[in-house]
């Protein structure tokens, strides 16, 4: 099946939510080829902002909701069915700013949903304004000076919120980007991935990430466990210091029951009701 | 005759329950009953009192004169003695004071049959009902109605066995099946046979009712009820999941409604269908938690930003609560759009008995079109302005968006003749709406007379009340409040005298019906204190107007 549509991009030339447009399309085709994916069966939500434009270039079902909210509407859509596979993109302005509570709340409660966040560091729609992520000493257009507070690290808090898998990727590694995404697309519960997305136009930090990733996979990171897990998110703190490593891949996968489970979901448009005056007869004396 | 017998205490003491359990013991006697329910936002102590009245007609809200007393402790007596009627009496236990009560040593018996003090609230209502003059059957009904506690029913075969002479001698009436339930009731049993799948809400009075209520019953009718991280989180989680082809329902008051309604604008614009029960309270901001009003009327018709098709429909009692909860499925799932069902305190937590619910002649469907191939035009620019949507997780790619969009749903930037097109489709929806209202009766006429008394919502309860002893006057009680029915402008037009009567102090429906009808109504009962309108307010209010 053809995932991408026949929308004209409105992003940037060579802007690097590209290359999460490509790491995703090419997840899919390769899931569906190998037989876990069915396309039909996966919706992707999005938010607002440069990320949230995604859904318009896929040629799959989605839902292009409000500012921070997206992760909101996808826990309703996977309540609602559990046998979608909900996908939702959103920017760090749409997940860490807006819509933190929903993103804490995910974490916590476990739905069966994937979370992508293309973090620019920077609110780029609205040309150039800091987010919760954006590093010290960025000259903020909102803020009329420097920034001078330390950057939130979501790794570290979708690690102590109970996220079930927590991953970073960086959106121009689209091959590695394919394998985190592959396998947050197949893990059960709550999948969280980090996209860094450096934003060409108003926050080109390529140089910095490309100088100090590194891939946990190459130093035999133990995904399951939990104490290593939050030593690696400590290790890059959001700000652009020049002797930061910043370690990419899965940091973190455990299975918990999903919200979906627990309030055991159903595919609702399957049950057929009909009105059935005999439940009155509860109220009756 | 009608009698109002008031039960007070506090927080704690079980008052609601012993409401309760004498409002299902009159109706066993034969009674018609309406049992009001004044509380305080905190959970043990403070003051909380029902009001049960019940007579042999029927009764559609209590009165201020109140014939009993049931005091579980002195504050109770102390802040209601004015309202006894002078043949009226306190039945209390033996330690409170005042001089007509007919008491009961309570704690004595309790030891001397050796119950928990946590009990006294039986062994008082035992007692009451033997000096009333009932059997203990109806009693021992009720209590075996809420619970299998058999303690309860020790006490009152063991009250009944003491002396103890009935001193009013109230003949009971034929007994005669009927329905006795809340407000709150009739939204959740009329959601559910809606069709309801989801009911998403975040704790908030005098909404919290039907939260509970439906939980109760999830797995009994295969619902899901689930408590998100707060408003916005609800009223998005509820997009998703209709979107994805669930009959939604959430539900709050004024406050939460707020933050919903970035979330009820996109509703109207991704035309995501959407049913919101918004339990009004009173004032402002916070306001008084658990007091009644009638003030997000023009807020609830309002609310979200831009243009977009929404209807507000109002019940006035809890049986028309059921059908227009059932309604309100119908038109937000036929024309794909948010609608509000706006009650308050007074509605949700009083209970009322009634012969007959009806049921709305509309059909259970999810209006989903489960057939299509490629990708689905959700937002086809018809002549009526809507059509069945389709689903994603089948054949159809269906695309949504909160975004001006074309007709597949992708986002448009420049065209602006194809937003006014969406933009006039989207409206056009109300026209159609508007004409289907009135086959859902959108106001009802009560009574006989040339002069008219025009409200909505919960105000029909007392307004039903006081138009037993009113001569020459009718009752328009308007249900659908947005689309506005301005048929009613005729009915107004064609009355002698007209009086508004609203539980808010601007006459929301007033400046509604300026607006729509173009009719301005001079005559006012405007109450706004928390406390809801009493029927011998509108007689007093109305005797004022005759003079």
């Amino acid at each position: 099946m053809e995932i991408r549509s026949k929308v004209l991009p409105t992003w940037c030339p060579g802007c690097t939510n590209f290359g999460i447009l490509t790491a995703f399309n090419k997840a899919i085709e390769e899931l569906e080829k190998e037989g876990k994916i069915d396309p039909r069966k996966v919706v992707v939500v999005a938010g607002i902002g440069c990320a949230s434009k995604i859904v318009d270039y896929i040629n799959l079902s989605s839902l292009n909701g409000l500012h921070g909210r997206a992760l909101a509407s996808g826990i309703g859509i996977k309540l609602a069915n559990p046998e979608l596979n909900v996908v939702v993109f959103q920017g760090d302005g749409d997940t860490y700013n807006e819509g933190i509570e929903h993103f804490v709340s995910a974490s916590k409660e476990n739905p069966d949903i994937k979370l992508f966040v293309h973090n620019n560091k920077i609110f780029a729609l609205t040309v150039g304004q800091h987010t919760f992520t954006t590093e010290e000493d960025f000259p903020s257009k909102s803020l009329g000076q420097n920034v001078f507070t330390k950057p939130l690290n979501p790794i570290l808090l979708a690690l102590a919120s109970g996220a079930t898998f927590v991953a970073r990727g960086y959106a121009l590694w689209i091959d590695h980007l394919k394998y985190i995404i592959k396998e947050a697309l197949l893990h059960k519960g709550f999948a969280f991935v980090d996209i860094l997305q450096p934003c060409i136009t108003f926050h080109d930090t390529r140089k910095f990430y490309e100088d100090r990733m590194y891939k946990l996979e190459d130093i035999n990171h133990d995904y399951s466990n939990f104490e290593e897990a939050l030593k690696r998110a400590m290790e890059y703190d959001y700000n652009l210091k020049q002797d930061s490593r910043i370690p990419i891949g899965i940091f973190y996968k455990t299975s918990r029951k999903t919200l979906e489970e627990g309030l055991r979901a159903k595919v609702f448009y399957r049950i057929s009701r009909n009105l059935d005056p005999y439940i009155l007869s509860h109220l009756k004396i | 005759m009608k009698y109002n017998i008031l039960i007070g205490g506090q927080a704690g003491q079980g008052i609601e329950f012993i409401s309760d359990i004498i409002s299902i013991s009159l109706v066993k006697e034969g009674f018609y009953v309406f049992n009001y329910r004044y509380y305080q936002s905190l959970i043990k102590g403070g003051h909380n009192y029902n009001i049960v009245s019940f007579s042999k007609d029927k009764v559609f809200s209590f009165d201020e004169e109140i014939d009993f007393i049931l005091a579980f402790d002195q504050n109770t007596v102390n802040l209601h003695k004015e309202k006894l009627k002078e043949n009226g009496y306190v039945i209390c236990d033996k330690s409170i004071n005042f001089e007509k009560k007919l008491d009961f040593d309570i704690r004595k018996f309790l030891s001397e049959n050796n119950i928990s003090n946590r009990y006294e609230n039986t062994v008082l209502a035992s007692y009451f009902w033997k000096i009333l003059g009932f059997k203990k059957d109806s009693l021992m009904e009720a209590y075996e109605r809420k619970g299998k506690d058999s303690i309860n029913l020790r006490i009152i075969e063991e009250v009944f066995k003491l002396d103890i002479k009935p001193i009013f001698n109230i003949k009971p009436e034929k007994r005669k099946e009927k329905y006795y339930l809340s407000g709150s009731e009739g939204i959740a049993y009329g959601a559910i046979s809606a069709g309801l799948d989801i009911y998403f809400g975040y704790p908030m009075t005098p909404a919290t009712p039907v939260l509970h209520i439906l939980s109760s019953l999830k797995d009994k009718y295969d619902i899901l009820v689930y408590q998100p991280d707060n408003e916005v989180g609800v009223i998005n989680m509820a997009i998703g999941a209709s979107y994805a082809g669930a009959k939604v329902m959430v539900g709050t008051s004024g406050g939460g409604a707020d933050l919903m309604g970035e979330g009820i604008s996109f509703s109207g614009m991704a035309e995501i269908p959407i049913v919101i029960y918004w339990a009004q309270r009173y004032g402002p901001s916070t306001g008084l938690a658990t007091s009644t009003s009638q003030e997000d009327l023009l807020s609830s018709i309002h609310i979200g930003h831009g243009e977009f098709p929404k209807v507000v429909v109002a019940p006035g009692d809890p049986a028309e609560a059921y059908r227009r909860t059932i309604e309100a499925f119908y038109l937000a799932y036929k024309y794909n759009i948010p609608v509000i069902i706006l009650s308050d305190t007074f509605l949700a937590e009083s209970r009322i008995s009634v012969d007959e619910i009806e049921v709305p002649n509309v059909p259970i469907e999810r209006f989903i079109n489960l057939n299509e191939q490629g990708t689905y035009k959700l937002y086809e620019i018809t002549e009526r302005g809507y059509k069945e949507r389709a689903i994603p997780g089948l054949n159809a790619i269906v695309k949504a968006n909160s975004y001006e969009h074309d007709e597949f749903g992708f986002q448009i930037f420049d065209d602006h003749k194809l937003a006014e097109r969406m933009h006039a489709k989207r409206l056009i929806k109300m026209f159609h709406i508007e004409k289907e209202i009135y086959r859902l009766d959108p106001y009802f006429i009560y009574g006989k007379g040339d002069n008219l008394i025009v409200s909505w919502g919960s105000s029909k309860m007392p307004i039903m009340e006081a138009l037993k002893g009113l001569k020459g006057w009718r009752y328009l009680h308007i249900s659908y409040l947005n689309p506005f029915p301005r048929k009613v402008s005729e009915i107004i037009e064609g009355s002698r005298k007209v009086l508004l009567v609203e539980n808010n102090l601007t006459g929301q429906l007033g400046k509604l019906i300026m607006r729509e009808c173009g009719i301005y109504i001079e005559n006012r009962l405007l109450k706004h204190n928390g406390l809801p309108i009493s029927p011998a307010e509108i007689i007093r209010k109305i005797k004022e107007i005759e003079k």
